[in-house]
């Protein structure tokens, strides 16, 4: 049976492998493929062959810190493996595909053929990230036995995360099954890790009050060796077994790590086999999840934003439409993602200014909802154009169209970045002490808000008007397409974005900048809100003509050229 | 109602549809048959506009699909064969939507009546993901059926039914023509088309090879060996214009 998976494996490879190299025929992935290729050869080729120079970054000192990364590096992952274990849902470590569902789970095979073989296809993916990853750390190698000693080590890891995952989640749904009907390997492995967390968490609460105190610099050091401390080198010693082998120095030292990470990896592998009670159940869930798109979530039904009337404009309807669609999708688990960088900044930010003000985090994110936010919000065309054989019978005009559908995101991020500058303003001390009066402030607060939505939708008309244009240069719906050639192709949309972006907003902000500027000199800043007016008209205007132009060219637009992205 | 003049569609030097023409009465249900790739598709997509006509027109209660589209959409209805929702909406949310785009204002007095006449009643609630693949058919014709439109267009209504929910469909189709709509209905199950439809229009490599009522096509000196049987009309066309196209 080995034999047949292989063969599958293999084959998939290669007419993947074929499919992307035919696809090369079409100019937008030989584009995308030569912009990818020149990224990759510059920040990642060139630099690895570069000979060492004085000012490149030497990264050699690490390896006299090597056993405290080790540790720091097994506390963390400690945390990573608590998380996968409360975690409420089941992680996407359960792929298998509708077809390998009709195949195999009908074939007759056993439940650890079929283990070996999602095991076996893991491994592809995994070797493959691990080379990457090894190609975009060339100055840290300096710091390790060799390039084999982190390609080797790095799988090392990767894999026994995997298997560790992929446990957890057996275990995870043999729980769901009545007590009695537990199996004991279940209730063993949850009460291992009960008990190596109840020693850890047990360190670190006693010394709790002493870490907290200490400056952040200190603190993580603090953290690493509380490692060293009573129990917790014993706990943490999985963990530092999987990480001990990227760290060692010499090829020598490699093999002595190798042999502990080894056993913790086929520990993990014993334990996945003997835990395969439930895998057609957590097969079945993967794979309606994996049905319903790459990597969208299934919807949850919610109350609607605002009841739609019968009557009325239809671009409100399409508004309705797309705001429904994002509060269907945003799930606890998107919003624990997104937290949790805000969350770790917050505190660096905090612990930076001993407790001070969270202004420049907030004011950074600000900017980041400006400018790369119309990139992330997609509840538009770039969702609906799949639907575009549906939304071209509906009785509205092409303009029509496109004003609703440009509605939903502009809104949105519309709403954050008002919020963030509302909070800003109330939070920064510096800003309520500084050399500008009240009604400066209120008059730099005003042209702000006023300006943000202007940038937002302009880039959301770009966007759409390029998945317009050029239907299969953008994603559309959760697809996305893969590969160097599709990197490639997203850096040329977003520098086409930004170029475009500069086209229609510059010539609009020299006029209005020349006059915000002539009467700042004789009315101070309330002098900036009438070129923040005509800064605004005009880019209304701009945004009135485009969007009338682009509904006409979608009421050309064939669905037929619509492509879905791999 | 519904007027089809030398309707033409390339995709690139392929000729999908070929000067086609037919006209569709009021009250009138239009049966479009033809082989697989034979052009039917295509014309249905041509006639509500999700593709434009290489040449030729189509009129909806004389209005233009490509000139005056929105208008002649207001008037017409496309249940396409594979029903396509958005899976984040619920039944009622579908409803809402189509409700608003076509101004439909009593739209509250419709729904429960049409998720009745089409066995939706308690499904209200449940996203595109929760009904089975005949539930989602019914909800998509459910859609098409709100605005009352006089021009109905389906194409393979039947698939993914259950045996009640397809005579349900036909008696559906059968009472809308009697109210005075124009019905065409593509679909490959010939007793089907046999049993609803008061013409039958057959096409093939995107020409029109037979016009008429399944009388009249059994009258028709060529087909008359068929009897009056469509399966052996249909048979005996199709082959025909193979052989007069060899020859």
């Amino acid at each position: 049976m080995t034999h047949a998976f292989l063969y599958l494996t293999a084959c998939s490879l290669k007419n993947r492998l074929w499919r992307r190299l035919r696809r090369l025929r079409e100019p937008r992935y030989l584009a995308g493929l030569v912009v990818g290729l020149l990224y990759l050869y510059w920040f990642v080729v060139r630099n690895q062959m570069r000979a060492p120079r004085r000012g490149r970054t030497d990264l050699t000192w690490l390896t006299s810190f090597a056993p405290d990364i080790v540790v720091g590096g097994a506390v963390l992952l400690w945390v990573v493996a608590v998380l996968v274990w409360l975690w409420p849902f089941a992680t996407r470590t359960w792929t298998f595909t509708a077809a390998e569902v009709q195949f195999f789970f009908t074939a007759p095979l056993t439940r650890r053929q079929l283990l070996n073989y999602k095991l076996l296809r893991s491994q592809v993916g995994l070797l493959f990230s691990v080379l990457i990853a090894s190609l975009f750390t060339g100055a840290a190698r300096a710091a390790v036995a060799g390039r084999w000693s982190l390609l080797l080590g790095g799988w090392l890891l990767f894999a026994a995360i995997f298997l560790h995952v992929l446990g957890a989640n057996l275990t995870k749904s043999s729980f769901r099954a009545p007590a009695s009907r537990v199996p004991w390997l279940a209730w063993a492995s949850a009460t291992l890790m009960i008990v190596v967390s109840g020693l850890l968490c047990g360190t670190y609460l006693v010394h709790a009050r002493a870490l907290v105190s200490r400056p952040l610099n200190d603190a993580i050091f603090g953290i690493v060796e509380l490692g060293r401390v009573g129990a917790a080198p014993f706990a943490l010693w999985p963990f530092r077994a999987v990480l001990a082998p990227i760290f060692a120095e010499t090829p020598l030292a490699f093999a002595r790590a190798l042999g502990p990470a080894l056993v913790v990896l086929v520990l993990n592998y014993v334990w996945v086999l003997w835990s395969d009670a439930n895998l057609e159940d957590a097969a079945s869930a993967a794979e309606q999840r994996q049905a319903q798109g790459r990597s969208a979530p299934a919807p949850v039904v919610r109350p609607a934003p605002f009841s739609l009337a019968a009557r009325g404009r239809v671009e409100t309807a399409i508004l309705w439409k797309n705001t429904i669609l994002l509060g269907r999708y945003v799930s606890l688990r998107l919003v624990v993602r997104v937290s949790i960088p805000v969350v770790v900044m917050a505190v660096v930010f905090g612990l930076n200014s001993k407790g001070g003000s969270l202004a420049p985090l907030l004011l950074m994110l600000t900017v980041f909802a400006t400018v790369v936010g119309p990139f992330m919000i997609r509840n538009d065309l770039r969702h609906d154009l799949q639907r575009l054989a549906v939304l071209k019978t509906w009785p509205i005009s092409g303009r029509e169209l496109l004003l609703g559908e440009l509605l939903a995101p502009t809104f949105l991020l519309s709403a954050i970045v008002w919020f963030l500058l509302a909070v800003t303003l109330a939070l920064s001390p510096a800003w309520k002490d500084g050399p500008i009066d009240a009604v400066g402030r209120a008059a730099l607060l005003v042209s702000v808000g006023l300006l943000a939505p202007m940038l937002i939708a302009g880039q959301v008309i770009i966007q759409n008007a390029a998945v317009v244009l050029f239907p299969g240069w953008i994603a559309t719906g959760g697809a996305r397409a893969r590969g160097i050639e599709a990197m490639g192709q997203n850096m040329l949309m977003f520098a086409g974005t930004l170029l475009a972006l500069a086209i229609g907003v510059l010539p609009a902000s020299a006029i209005a900048g020349g006059l915000g500027y002539v009467l700042y000199l004789f009315l101070g800043w309330p002098g900036l809100l009438p070129a923040t007016m005509l800064l605004a008209s005009i880019l209304v205007v701009e945004a009135g003509l485009v969007v009338m132009w682009l509904g006409r060219v979608l009421e050309r637009t064939d669905p037929a050229q619509v492509e879905i992205a791999e | 109602m519904i007027v089809v003049e030398g309707l033409t569609k390339m995709y690139g030097s392929l000729k999908a549809v070929d000067a086609l023409s037919f006209s569709v009465s009021r009250g009138e249900v239009i049966g479009l048959i033809g082989p697989n790739g034979a052009g039917k598709t295509s014309t249905l997509k041509c006639m509500v506009g999700i593709q434009a006509p290489t040449s030729g027109s189509v009129r909806i209660d004389g209005r233009d699909i490509v000139t005056d589209a929105v208008e002649a959409k207001r008037r017409l209805a496309f249940m396409p064969d594979e029903p396509q929702l958005f899976e984040y909406l619920t039944v009622r949310e579908h409803l809402n939507l189509v409700a608003r785009l076509y101004g439909v204002a009593d739209y509250a007095g419709r729904v429960p009546r049409l998720l009745e006449e089409l066995e939706l009643s308690g499904k209200e609630s449940a996203l595109p993901g929760e009904l089975s693949r005949g539930m989602k058919q019914k909800l998509a014709i459910a859609c098409g059926l709100l605005h009352d439109p006089p021009v109905l267009l389906f194409d393979e209504p039947l698939t993914g039914l259950d045996p009640l929910g397809i005579r349900r469909m036909k008696q559906t189709i059968v009472d809308r023509a009697r109210a005075g709509a124009a019905v065409v209905v593509s679909s490959h199950l010939l007793h089907l088309v046999e049993e609803i439809c008061t013409r039958i229009l057959i096409i093939h490599r995107g020409t029109k090879i037979a016009d008429g009522s399944l009388e009249e096509l059994a009258a028709r000196s060529d087909l008359s060996a068929a009897g009056s049987d469509l399966e052996q009309i249909f048979l005996r066309a199709t082959g025909q214009a193979e052989t007069d196209r060899a020859s």
